[in-house]
């Protein structure tokens, strides 16, 4: 828990380290055109997530990179697309469980400030995710201490999938010329997870550990397509 | 831009907060699943011609002491929960009501065991396959729920 708590504290202050660039450079522009119309198609952006690579360095149990495709309408809606590979491999009370998958969300997400011609925004989204995965569990053997004798555990292969929904809130800044960066948060609801007979899936790539709800951060590097 | 700069560190603030808020809270896990599963058994109301016997004594065979006592002269006892094998898929229970009298019930099971989680660990389930007993005392038993697991639910009926 401690570990936890001081990781986390580490990787709060190497993004807002990471983040100052961005401060600087967002000092430079400012462009206010108020009445902008903008054309239904304004670009298409590209970003890898840093934050679920970052977080293992960092203590976390599980590890995922990621990768997003973007377009932006009207300034105003943006499509998105995610695709990333989760992994773990812990070990504990004598129990350890490993698994790595693709997992992949589909969504939108809505620029809170459409009316300005600034590719920094903030915004709010939501989003649909699934996983298609297969886990090994080994524990040792349950030892039955009324009737005597032992039962070994150990399932390879188990596969499962799973569904779950994303709320988004994020922010994304224009670094340099076609770069940007980004923060979201994330709140995820498990809408279903598929049990096997002899075990429940522990961890779920893109969603995290299995629970009813979870917490998500990303922290994306952003490129625009130079093509309109 | 202002606007924006400010938004920036909210949102950093923010994650920051709720992150750790999230983290701390994340630590507990609901691990009320786990713990051995029991067989429940519920003495339903008496057939006509018989009736339900005052006292009660169950022992389970073949256990790591030979027979252990699992309940020990209950007064009207409405329901006894008593332990499955791990290994073998038959269990067996003597019900016994007086020095004279006396069941056997011999209960048959599939042992299904279950990873939950990495904090709660591997539990044991079971599956009721079928159940013969003597008569002495005991008209007949039902299968009312198959499915043994920690819910405490009641898994078959006893008629006296």
């Amino acid at each position: 828990m401690k570990k936890r708590i001081f990781a986390f504290f580490i990787n709060i202050a190497a993004l807002l380290v990471m983040s100052l660039p961005v401060l600087a450079q967002g000092q430079k522009k400012e462009i206010k055109l108020p009445e902008e119309v903008f054309p239904l198609y304004n670009g298409t952006f590209v970003g890898v997530d840093l934050y679920g690579v970052g977080s293992s360095v960092l203590g976390s149990k599980f590890q995922s990179s990621e990768v997003s495709v973007d377009v932006n309408l009207k300034n105003r809606f943006f499509p998105v697309l995610e695709l990333g590979y989760g992994k773990t491999d812990d070990e504990e009370n004598g129990i350890s469980y490993k698994s790595s998958a693709p997992y992949f969300r589909v969504g939108m997400n809505y620029n809170m400030m459409f009316k300005k011609k600034n590719m920094s925004h903030l915004y709010l989204g939501a989003r649909y995710g699934f996983s298609t995965l297969s886990y090994d569990v080994k524990g040792a053997a349950i030892k039955d201490d009324i009737y005597s004798g032992e039962v070994p555990f150990e399932y390879m292969g188990e596969k499962t999938n799973a569904h779950w929904m994303e709320l988004v809130f994020g922010i994304r800044a224009q670094v340099y010329k076609n770069f940007l960066m980004g923060w979201s948060m994330r709140y995820k609801v498990r809408l279903s997870v598929k049990e096997n007979i002899h075990s429940t899936p522990w961890y779920i790539p893109g969603f995290g550990e299995n629970k009813s709800t979870n917490f998500g951060v990303t922290y994306s590097l952003i490129y625009k397509l130079p093509f309109k | 831009m202002k606007h924006l700069l400010k938004f920036l560190f909210l949102g950093v603030f923010i994650c920051s907060a709720i992150g750790l808020i999230l983290t701390a809270c994340g630590e507990t896990t609901d691990c009320s699943l786990t713990g051995r599963p029991s067989l429940r058994f519920n003495f339903g109301d008496s057939t006509l011609n018989a009736k339900k016997p005052d006292t009660l004594t169950v022992v389970a065979l073949n256990t790591v002491v030979g027979d252990s006592v699992i309940l020990n002269k209950q007064v009207k006892a409405t329901y006894a929960t008593l332990p499955l094998s791990y290994v073998n898929s038959e269990t067996v229970f003597v019900f016994k009501y007086s020095k004279t009298l006396c069941d056997t019930i011999w209960v048959t099971h599939k042992n299904i065991e279950h990873f939950l989680s990495m904090n709660c660990g591997v539990v044991m389930y079971y599956k009721i396959e079928s159940i013969k007993h003597t008569k002495n005392a005991i008209d007949s038993v039902a299968i009312i729920n198959s499915g043994v697991d920690t819910n405490e639910k009641e898994n078959i009926r006893v008629f006296y």
